[in-house]
Parts: C-alpha cells; structure tokens; sequence
C-alpha cells in the first residue's frame, strides 16, 4: 500500500516532523472551513490567509526537521518568509478590490467606517493627517 | 526505535493527507457556490496554498528534498496570480453587475440605475458603490 516508510535523522527529528505535519495540517484544515463557514468576504479572506499561512509555515518546519539539510533548511526559510510577507499583501489587495467594485460587508457588521471615504475618481482614501498635510489630490 | 519514528512519520503523513484533501474539498464548494467574484478568487488562493502544502506533504512523505523546489515555485506562482485578480477586480467595468451579491435587491437596478449616469465613457469602478447609509 505505502512507499518503504521513510525516517530522518533520529526519532527526535522525526517526532517533532510528524507533530508538525499533523499541526500544519490541521490549520489548513481549519482554514477550509472558515472560507466555507464565514458570512462575508472580509471574515473568509481572514481565514484563508492568517490560517492558511500558518499551516503551510508548519509544514515547512517540518520538513527542515525532517531532512536535516542545510540546503533544503535555507530554501524551507526562504519559502517561509516569502509566504509571510506575500500573504497580507495579496489579501490586502483583494479586500480593497472587493471593496472598491461593490461587495458589501456582513449586514450584522455594525457601521461601515469607510463608507465614503475613498475618493471616487483616484481611489485614495480620504481622511488621515499625513495626507491632508501632503494635499496631492489634484 | 528508529521504527517507531517512521511509524509515527507515516501515520501523520496519511492524517496530513486526508485533512488536506478534505481541505481542498471545501475550498472548492466556496469555488463553484462563492456569491462574489473576490469570494471565488479567496478561494482559489487558497487552493494553490493547498496545493504547495501537499507537495511539500510528498517531499516528506516520499524523502525526496526536490519537491521543495516544486513548492517554492507553486507559491510564486499563487501570490502573482492573486494579485493579478485583484488588479482585475479593481479594474473591470462593474457596470456588468457580476461581482454583486446574487440577491433580487441588490445588482440589476442599482446598476440600470447607475449606467445612464452623466460621467459617460469613463465611470471609475468606485463609482458604482453602494453607500450603506443611503
């Protein structure tokens, strides 16, 4: 049925491997069902990305622990911090998306803050001291 | 007592695997029933992370450090491909009424309401917002 069962350094490598994998995939289990769960947009992306990040951060661990390998160690890090940084960036610019064309927030939300405040011709948003000081709308 | 650990290795491997499979299953119910375009992009977002999951689930469960690469790449890959929908949801003529809830009140006649408007060829997307409050 299965491969040959694989094994990494030593027990401790592959304990703390094992543990890693049943968590990542936990969280990406969990973010599963907050994408389907969650009433709006805004609740589903938070979900998808915070859980979703962490879980596949989990797995990476998991795999440095389980190769024990300088070189798969550095390309583990370097995946990890790319998903780190990239993850808020992408969902940030998605909800402004979905903002600006239209998709209207759960209607048990209480008051929409933003209503109003972007501008309808640039899309800046409106309001903050650093740009009424700048003043480059034009 | 080296067994026990590739036993405990196989067993999270498989457990890793079917939450991650069921994972994409729900993910793809909110694919195909996402009432918004945003929701459906959320969604594939998410799917290519659980793509890149299970490829690094492969790499340990099959020891091959390779498809480390594959996984590096597939992430690449979703964050460029995200953000292209999003220029594309910023950018597209919202006057075609896709990307509002499917509710009978909301869409069609704001939309009718708001072509014939007198800003002409170049109604910016944000035009078409619906205030909350009004």
């Amino acid at each position: 049925m299965r491969l040959p069962l694989q094994q990494g350094k030593s027990p401790m490598h592959d304990l703390l491997a094992s543990l890693l994998i049943v968590i990542g995939a936990f969280l990406c289990l969990s973010a599963a069902v907050g994408l389907v769960r969650f009433p709006d947009i805004y609740s589903r992306m938070h979900a998808a990305s915070k859980a979703g990040t962490l879980g596949i951060g989990c797995l990476f661990l998991a795999a440095i622990f389980h190769f024990a390998d300088i070189e798969i160690a550095i390309l583990c890090i370097l995946a990890i911090a790319f998903f780190m940084l990239t993850a808020p960036v992408s969902a940030h610019l998605l909800a402004r998306a979905a903002y600006r064309s239209g998709v209207k927030s759960w209607a048990r939300d209480g008051v929409d803050q933003l209503a109003g405040r972007y501008d309808e011709t640039d899309g800046r948003l409106a309001g903050h001291a650093f740009e009424n000081d700048l003043s480059t709308k034009n | 007592m080296t067994e026990f650990g590739a036993t405990c290795l196989a067993w999270s491997a498989t457990f890793g695997y079917w939450a991650l499979i069921a994972a994409f299953a729900l993910s793809l119910v909110r694919l195909v029933k996402g009432p918004t375009l945003p929701d459906r992009i959320v969604a594939l977002d998410l799917m290519t992370v659980l793509a890149t999951a299970f490829t690094v689930l492969l790499a340990i469960d099959n020891g091959e450090g390779h498809f480390i690469d594959v996984a590096l790449a597939l992430g690449l890959v979703s964050f460029l491909a995200t953000v292209g929908f999003a220029r594309y949801v910023m950018t597209r003529d919202v006057t075609s009424a896709a990307n509002l809830p499917a509710s009978p009140s909301s869409g069609l006649p704001q939309s009718l309401a708001q072509a014939p408007s007198p800003e002409g060829a170049d109604a910016s997307p944000s035009s078409a917002r619906e205030k909350p409050d009004a």
